[in-house]
């Protein structure tokens, strides 16, 4: 299969796992809607307004981990249930066409939420270095999120495992770092773990754009973002190699 | 001119269990037509139509599809088959035309070329009306073949269908059998499993019994029915000892019922007879595939 056929493969199957199902089913898409604007909601009334950018930031990572790790369950159901794996396999289209178009369709599931999300943040600073840092963070969450999603779906026995362990790793990622709220609010003696997830640094990143500084080093988080999103698009590859031993 | 469909010496062994799925396995396909796995539950079928459409990796032994080797040449492999997977299921809120359509597409096809072919293998599976019927709506006949047309519509050298009438009623199941039939005539070859010893019958051109992994007979119809020296089958719903029949020829149990297979004409009118005095019914017929199939993979009755 030549380069733009793969593409298009990405697309197409993109738009069957996403597109075709939001049209004939619009209950599909509203819990990525409206999960983080009940977060949202929940934080500005427990803390107030001035909690608000810390919040967007924290609800525009969690929706982007949420479509990522939501990968495990419909990459897990698509090759347990529907068998629809199995017959990708047996065809022209490429291991990592199918994993990307998996990926995409969950991106494209969350989009209106991101859309949403992204316009308020913007607005918070409104120039091209935001813009640019909203677009460059969305594209590695989304890669690192949806490439751990694969590799962890392919380990999965049945789907109702992969439905937990997916809500499991959006709160591993999306909830318990610091994602929605500074680093420095973090006691002491758990800082080195706060450090280790990559929304941690997803989020200090996207915080700075917005003039929300921290006391990390925002080339440390970028280098640290990148390392984990090549580590984990590896391991998807390696194992989305199709074959079963 | 290589061989369609090859298995030399397969062996597959799950590392979980350590259960040997398939068993030095060996037969050849070696011109277009209908290829039969058939076998009871669990006999290595669809393990062995995983291995040869790449999806899992066999323990030792080789597989060839159209030449290719399916570990070292998987890739090419890919780009000339398609499959039916085993209890596949349609996306619910997908129609018929989607799934045909779009993966039509997502192979490569021209927009044009992939309407035209989901227009027409519609039209063959009679589709048509449910065309746009999202999959959640559709009986568990209509899903299936869904999934079939999505299969045939490949127009592939080499289609691979595991159970393709499962879950089908008996019309649509003969529809389907002529579909494959004629898929064959006309774009490429077919191997199918089956439990069903009359789906086996009717289509193929070579069949592969398999039991417990292993091959235990191999051939085309013909040949298989030559395997079994008997001619007659009497079947016996009471009235006689497993000790008693076995005087007559080998028995065998079938659905609760004695079924005795023999080869001398005599002897069958002698058994019948008995069984009139006794006033027990008894049924005289030629043996058919599904006596050779009972008699090879039978332990004890099934």
């Amino acid at each position: 299969m030549r380069w733009l056929q793969k593409v298009r493969a990405v697309f197409i199957l993109a738009y069957m796992f996403s597109v075709l199902w939001i049209v004939r089913n619009l209950l599909s898409l509203i819990y990525l809607f409206f999960a983080p604007f009940t977060v949202l909601f929940l934080l500005y009334v427990s803390v107030g307004s001035e909690v608000l950018p810390y919040a967007l930031v924290g609800a525009y990572i969690m929706t982007l981990v949420e479509a990522g790790v939501d990968t495990i369950g419909d990459a897990a159901w698509h090759r347990l249930e529907i068998k629809f794996q199995d017959v990708m396999v047996a065809s022209p289209v490429s291991e990592t066409a199918y994993m990307l178009a998996e990926a995409l369709s969950e991106l494209l599931y969350a989009s209106p939420a991101l859309v949403i999300l992204s316009i308020f943040i913007f607005q918070i600073k409104p120039n091209l270095l935001t813009l640019g840092t909203i677009l460059a963070i969305t594209l590695l969450v989304w890669l690192s999120t949806s490439a751990l999603g694969f590799f962890i779906s392919t380990y999965m026995p049945n789907i109702r495992n992969a439905w937990q362990i997916s809500l499991l790793i959006g709160l591993i990622l999306a909830v318990l770092p610091p994602v929605f709220y500074p680093i420095e609010q973090v006691p002491e003696p758990l800082l080195w773990l706060a450090y280790i997830p990559p929304t941690t640094h997803a989020a200090i990143i996207l915080r700075d754009s917005i003039g929300l500084t921290s006391s990390m080093n925002v080339t440390y988080s970028w280098l640290i973002l990148l390392a984990y999103t090549i580590a984990f698009l590896l391991l998807a590859t390696y194992r989305a190699r199709w074959r079963e031993k | 001119m290589a061989e369609i469909f090859e298995c030399r010496n397969l062996t597959k062994i799950y590392k979980s269990s350590e259960k040997r799925g398939l068993e030095n396995v060996s037969f050849k396909m070696p011109s277009r037509g209908i290829l039969t796995l058939l076998g009871r539950n669990g006999a290595g079928k669809t393990t062995l139509l995983r291995i040869a459409t790449t999806q899992l990796l066999p323990t030792s032994g080789s597989v060839t599809v159209l030449g290719l080797d399916v570990v070292s040449e998987a890739k090419k492999v890919r780009e000339r088959i398609s499959v039916l997977p085993q209890e596949g299921r349609p996306f619910p809120p997908l129609t018929p035309w989607d799934h045909i359509y779009y993966t039509l597409l997502a192979r490569g096809l021209s927009r044009a070329e992939a309407k035209a072919r989901a227009k027409k293998v519609l039209e063959d599976l009679d589709l048509v009306e449910y065309a746009k019927v999202a999959a959640d709506k559709l009986s568990g006949g209509l899903r299936q073949r869904t999934l079939l047309a999505m299969a045939l519509s490949t127009y592939a050298e080499l289609v691979f269908l595991d159970e393709p009438t499962l879950g089908v009623d008996a019309v649509n199941q003969r529809k389907i059998w002529s579909l494959i039939k004629d898929y064959c005539k006309k774009h490429g070859s077919v191997v199918l499993t089956t439990n069903s010893i009359s789906e086996a019958e009717v289509l193929s051109d070579y069949i592969v019994v398999l039991n417990r992994g292993r091959v235990v007979a191999k051939g085309t119809v013909d040949e298989l029915k030559a395997m079994v020296p008997y001619r007659f089958r009497v079947d016996v719903s009471e009235g006689f000892s497993k000790e008693e029949l076995s005087s007559y020829g080998k028995v065998v149990v079938v659905g609760g019922r004695m079924r005795v297979l023999l080869d001398d004409e005599a002897d069958a009118r002698e058994l019948a007879s008995d069984a009139v005095k006794r006033r027990v019914s008894a049924l005289v017929s030629p043996t058919t595939l599904e006596d050779i199939f009972i008699d090879l993979v039978q332990e004890g009755g099934v």
